[in-house]
């Protein structure tokens, strides 16, 4: 246990819906800036600096603190070519790394087949929240998504703790391998039993786990929890992957009041989150990554903004060389892409090639479909 | 021992539909297998369901933008009409016509799309197929709307063939050669749509195939080994005729309502597993020019369908979980509050409705299954078998109490096993649950201590039922 | 009695405007499903939004030139919530009564959106909604459990449209219980009257009501495709209307409302259209729409300008789509005399001005 927990950890974030960069990561001395934002702009003294132009919302201060200490990176004008407006297949890019073709095949489950191919470990990718996203599809490769860590099992509707430890007993040998009627039997009892095995241990995290830490009530706040637990409990899980509320970062209408909540919930959990591993000395192996499908218009709409292009990602860990990666994009109007965009400059791919090469030591070629210049910030 | 009357109309609802309450099946076994069957095919001589009521508690359901509410509805469907094949064809074509809801980015053109494998699903091929090639959302979904006569753009030509109608393959032959492919391609040019509304401010508009004459490359074409100015229609007419397209559907429908056959990219090399089945569908296909439910009506009256052998001899997708779990239990049999929560299940499961992962659909049968959608399968099923509340569990607790003042642990769990199926276990799983039952010994209902304790042994052997490899299958 | 319809007489209206477009909260409407017009040109919209988007239920306050007020009410079972709200009505003070059908219950918000109380007495909420809930994906609400119903006197099944006359009687239709109720404004309960069926005064779900200005009572009888008139105690005095999608044909009409020359408007729901009929029943005119982009409708083009091209192409292939009603649901008059007319769909109220004069055709 003591030498897994050295192997290289990446615990994934994903902001759903579409976070405004602009309100996020704040172009706070461009004039345009306002002016496109006659709405839903934020006056400079709220905004908390982060250099000579750009400064965080204001509700980020947790995470300002990362990057006083030199452990955030962030990255501007995160995307790829030819935008899509589609949260679903923006996303599926992001998860697929195949922006031309409707790819079933995600990244993330590339990188657990290449870290464990022949799936000795069940735990080697865990999902927390309920469905697999396709980040973590990969065939032959089996994930746990995990609805809630604390409740996490097989027959959960069973009431009484001993009425189902029984019939998880009963479960175990119905499952057994048995003199089946066919293959198909016995590949859903092996899965079965792998099923339950991948249950029982994850059962035991939460009873592992002692903190002084308190992560808020939320989804986002319990999940990094779970995935805290998950990996101070040393199951040799490598991967763990969450996303925020389905389409949560989706800001049309009211987002002033909604985006700064939202912030102000994934900030706190951040900063929960890494002082909990700091807490148990078990960050130095883990590197945290958050992005969103895509940024937002540069136009507010009165109340809201609608689906853009070019956003922000971020990345924190004890391994991070804080900085600012990537360009601002432009907000002159000549230079904005069509539909009032901001023009992407770095490919999400690029940072994911320094994520798989020089975090997880892996070839980030096959995983992300072709050579892209690495952004460095490890 | 089950009653074969009620095992074989069991079997016959679980398959031309999303399964029955208990209630149902006995009702129908009353009326006869034939009957039943006709009702099936004959599905404007059912209810519909009330879209009047559907729309009024459920404004969001009308042309909806929003995926969501789209598979909602569509559960709500599944499990409500009294036209259970008519939705479980839709639920087909679904999964052949593959378009997904990523691409189109409008839930409303997904709802059209499935409305109209609804409404045409059981007809004509020839009309279906025509219906697909000016479906908008096709033409988007496969970038037909990109295909000019100047620049071809080959993607609808090649699913055509590939996916939706020849298949590659048969009895070891290729079905088109690549100058097909584009020869079908050409006739598809100008095949496009007419502009329609972006989402903002107001919502999307219904969107609308346009043919525009100027970029339908109106050339010499030779496909499949005629030549001709071929239009689209020209083309849809030679396919209809192939001897492939035929196999195409026979061995469709029999994977889909018999047994699971292999992976479809293997059919060109496997031969089907009843050849004498496909050959009378494929014989019915032309003799009944290219009519679905004349197909339809042989499979089902196939002593192979009716055959012991067959049944539960597929895994359920998602769907027939989700939507068959909550017609046994009697559950969103009305329209309320609650049903969004198991619309999402089908896809916790792997079957993301209306947003199939490719063009080439779900890997299905085995494939169903890995361990984090065996656990959700498993869950979701005993949880609602195990809710003694709903009104489908207790009739069945209802009906176990009637079987006699005491049950002993086998006699319990035989009629458990009769009543939420009738299913087969194997021996070793039988005695697994007897021997659980044995622990507590003989059930009696007499006081409404023994009742309450009946109901909850009943409800936990439900569960214990739903958590068996043998419940995935159909 | 038999009711003939022929176009004698021609009301013009005129387009004025419309105000709204597709949001979920803010400046926008999501499946609004019912408006009420108070004085000052202050409208209330109510929001039934999705089922997985509880965010987008509430009870907006806009101003009939589109200005944004605030918004108030959310979706649970608590006090001043709401699950499956259908109906708003204001009494002569300008408090709000809100009817929800789910629940089944009635609640009432003084002016400025405070909650004051709600009826039936003993209402039990259904569950907490303080659940933080991971499981609760995409925003969607618990599952409440539906409030008590009941076919005894002041027992409610669905209400589903609710009026307030002068004196503060407040008429509800009690849609499964196929009757009206007429309540006092603290939900006392003082009469009833209909039963299930098509007949004379008989109703089958109703949904919309409205009074005249002389107080009598008009049911959108929507299962039998009607308007039903009754005197306020509740006598049958007319019925207007059949199955169908011809003139003076109703298909589910739901919405209804007076004005001071005796006008009746009906939201012919599924007919996408709203049919004027004159005092006695007789047909006048059928508005079909004619929507233009409201101002916050060209705001959203305006921060997404790619779609100001989609639009104008889409626009110029088929005006209509934009223009015309998409499943009316509530019509209403201002104190001017305006007509509104809200739709499900599109998120937007098109407003139309009588003229005095009635023209002979």
């Amino acid at each position: 246990m003591v030498s897994t927990q050295k192997d290289p950890v990446l615990a994934i974030l994903s902001l759903s819906g579409g976070n405004d960069g602009l309100n996020t990561v704040i172009p706070r001395t461009n004039g345009l800036y306002r002016d496109f934002r006659p709405s839903l702009s934020i006056s400079d003294d709220q905004i908390i600096p982060i250099n000579d132009d750009l400064g965080f919302h204001p509700a980020m201060g947790p995470l300002k603190k990362f990057w006083d200490e030199g452990k955030l990176a962030i990255f501007l004008g995160m995307g790829y070519p030819n935008s899509s407006y589609s949260h679903f297949r923006s996303m599926d890019i992001w998860h697929t790394c195949e922006p031309d073709t409707q790819g079933n095949e995600g990244w993330l489950g590339r990188v657990i087949k290449d870290l464990d191919p022949t799936s000795e470990n069940v735990l080697t990718g865990v999902n927390f929240g309920r469905g697999l996203p396709r980040a973590l599809a990969k065939d032959g490769v089996p994930v746990a998504s995990v609805g809630d860590l604390e409740t996490y099992g097989l027959l959960t509707g069973i009431d009484g703790d001993s009425q189902r430890s029984e019939a998880l007993d009963v479960f175990g040998r119905m499952y057994s391998p048995a003199i089946g009627r066919g293959a198909v039997m016995d590949y859903i009892r092996n899965t079965g039993t792998d099923a339950l095995k991948g249950a029982d241990i994850l059962a035991t995290a939460p009873e592992k786990y002692s903190s002084s830490v308190e992560y808020s009530n939320t989804a986002v706040g319990q999940y990094m929890k779970n995935i805290a637990q998950t990996h101070l409990a040393g199951f040799g899980t490598r991967v763990l992957y969450t996303t925020s509320p389905y389409n949560s970062f989706d800001t049309h209408a009211n987002q002033a009041a909604l985006h700064a909540g939202l912030w102000t919930d994934v900030s706190n959990t951040v900063e929960n989150f890494m002082g909990d591993l700091r807490e148990h000395q078990a960050s130095d192996n883990v590197l945290l990554f958050m992005f969103t499908e895509f940024g937002r218009r540069i136009t507010d709409n009165g109340s809201g903004t609608d689906h853009g292009s070019a956003g922000i990602a971020f990345a924190v860990g004890e391994g991070v060389k804080g900085g600012i990666y990537g360009e601002y994009p432009s907000l002159d109007i000549n230079q904005q892409e069509e539909g009032g965009n901001l023009k992407f400059n770095q490919d999400f791919r690029s940072v994911y090639t320094c994520i798989l090469e020089d975090w997880m030591g892996l070839d980030a070629k096959p995983i992300v479909g072709g050579s892209f210049e690495k952004t460095k910030f490890l | 021992m089950a009653d074969e009357n009620i095992a074989l109309m069991a079997h016959l609802l679980r398959r031309s539909g999303f399964g029955a309450s208990r209630d149902e099946i006995e009702a129908k076994a009353a009326l006869g297998y034939q009957q039943t069957l006709d009702d099936l095919l004959a599905p404007e001589s059912q209810e519909n369901i009330e879209e009047d009521l559907l729309f009024r508690y459920n404004p969001s359901y009308w042309q909806s933008a929003a995926i969501e509410n789209n598979v909602q509805a569509w559960l709500y469907t599944m499990i409500n009409t009294p036209r259970q094949l008519q939705e479980k064809m839709a639920l087909f074509w679904h999964m052949i016509f593959c378009a997904g809801h990523s691409k189109i980015d409008s839930g409303y053109e997904m709802g059209v799309m499935i409305s109209m494998f609804r409404e045409h699903g059981m007809g004509n091929f020839r009309d279906l197929i025509y219906r697909l090639s000016t479906s908008p959302g096709m033409m988007y979904y496969l970038d037909n709307t990109e295909s000019h006569q100047t620049a071809l753009n080959e993607n609808y030509g090649r699913e055509l063939l590939e996916l939706f109608s020849l298949g590659a393959g048969k009895d070891e032959e290729l079905n088109y050669s690549e100058d097909d492919v584009k020869a079908c391609a050409r006739a598809f040019t100008g095949w496009n749509n007419a502009p329609a509304y972006p989402p903002f401010p107001y919502g999307r508009s219904p969107w609308e195939f346009r043919f525009d004459p100027a970029d339908h490359d109106g050339g010499e074409k030779t496909f499949l080994g005629e030549t001709g100015a071929w239009n689209g229609d020209d083309i849809l007419d030679i396919i209809c005729k192939q001897p492939a397209t035929a196999r195409f559907l026979a061995r469709h429908l029999y994977n889909y309502f018999v047994a699971d056959d292999v992976q479809i990219p293997a059919w060109r090399l496997t031969p089907p597993q009843d050849l004498d089945l496909i050959q009378a569908m494929e014989k019915t296909y032309f003799d009944s020019g290219y009519d679905i439910t004349e197909m339809l009506r042989v499979l089902f009256n196939s002593e192979k369908f009716k055959s012991e052998s067959v049944r539960f001899a597929k895994v359920k997708s998602p769907a027939e979980v989700v939507a068959g779990t909550l017609r046994m239990v009697e559950e969103h049999r009305e329209i309320k509050l609650g049903l969004f929560q198991h619309s999402q299940e089908p896809k916790y499961m792997g079957m993301d409705l209306m947003n199939p992962p490719t063009v080439e659909g779900w890997h299905t049968g085995r494939e169903w299954i890995d361990s984090g959608t065996l656990v959700e399968r498993i869950n979701y099923a005993s949880e609602l078998l195990g809710n003694t509340e709903l009104p489908g569990v207790k009739g069945l607790i209802n009906r176990l109490m009637s079987r006699g003042d005491s049950l002993s642990p086998e006699t319990f769990v035989d009629g458990c096993l009769d009543l939420i199926g009738p299913i087969t276990v194997d021996d070793g799983t039988r005695s697994e649950l007897v021997a659980h039952a044995q622990k507590s010994g003989d059930l009696r209902h007499s006081s409404s201590s023994e009742q309450s304790d009946f109901t909850r042994r009943t409800g936990e052997m439900f569960q214990m039922i739903a958590s068996t490899a043998e419940f995935q299958f159909e | 009695m038999s009711t003939h319809f022929f176009g004698l007489k021609e009301r013009s209206f005129a387009y004025s405007h419309s105000l709204g477009r597709n949001e979920f909260s803010g400046t926008g409407f999501r499946n609004p499903v019912d408006i009420a017009v108070g004085g000052n040109d202050v409208v209330y919209v109510v929001n039934r939004g999705y089922e997985y988007r509880t965010d987008g239920v509430h009870i907006s306050v806009v101003t009939m030139n589109e200005e944004y007020i605030t918004e108030f009410g959310s979706y649970g079972a608590g006090p001043g919530q709401f699950v499956w709200p259908t109906s708003i009505a204001l009494d002569s003070q300008g408090n709000v009564y809100l009817a929800d059908e789910w629940l089944n219950r009635i609640s009432v918000f003084n002016s400025d959106g405070e909650f004051t109380r709600s009826w039936p007495d003993g209402f039990e909420g259904g569950a907490s909604n303080d659940d933080a809930g991971r499981m609760i994906a995409y925003g969607s609400g618990p599952d409440i459990p539906a409030g008590k119903s009941g076919s005894g006197d002041g027992e409610l099944d669905r209400p589903a449209g609710i009026t307030i006359s002068k004196d503060g009687t407040m008429f509800v239709t009690d849609s499964r219980n196929h009757r009206i109720q007429k309540f006092t404004l603290d939900g006392k309960f003082l009469g009833k009257f209909g039963t299930f069926g098509s007949g004379p005064g008989q109703l089958n779900m109703p949904w919309g009501i409205a009074l005249d200005k002389d107080g009598n009572v008009f049911v959108a009888d929507w299962r039998n495709d009607r308007i039903q008139q009754f005197t306020a105690d509740g006598e049958w005095v007319a019925s207007f209307g059949q199955s169908g999608d011809g003139v003076g044909q109703f298909n589910r009409p739901n919405g209804v409302c007076v004005d001071d020359d005796g006008d009746i408007y009906v939201a012919d729901w599924l007919n996408n259209r709203v049919q004027v009929l004159a005092p006695d029943g007789r047909f006048v005119t059928a508005l079909k729409g004619d929507h233009v982009l409201s101002q916050w409708g060209k705001d959203k083009l305006n921060s997404n300008p790619d779609m100001i091209r989609q639009r104008a192409l889409a626009y110029s292939h088929d005006p209509s789509y934009e223009k015309n009603f998409n499943h009316p649901c509530a019509v209403k008059i201002d104190g001017q005399g305006r007509l509104a007319v809200l739709d499900h769909f599109g998120g937007r109220i098109q407003v139309y001005a009588k003229s005095k004069d009635p023209v002979l055709v």
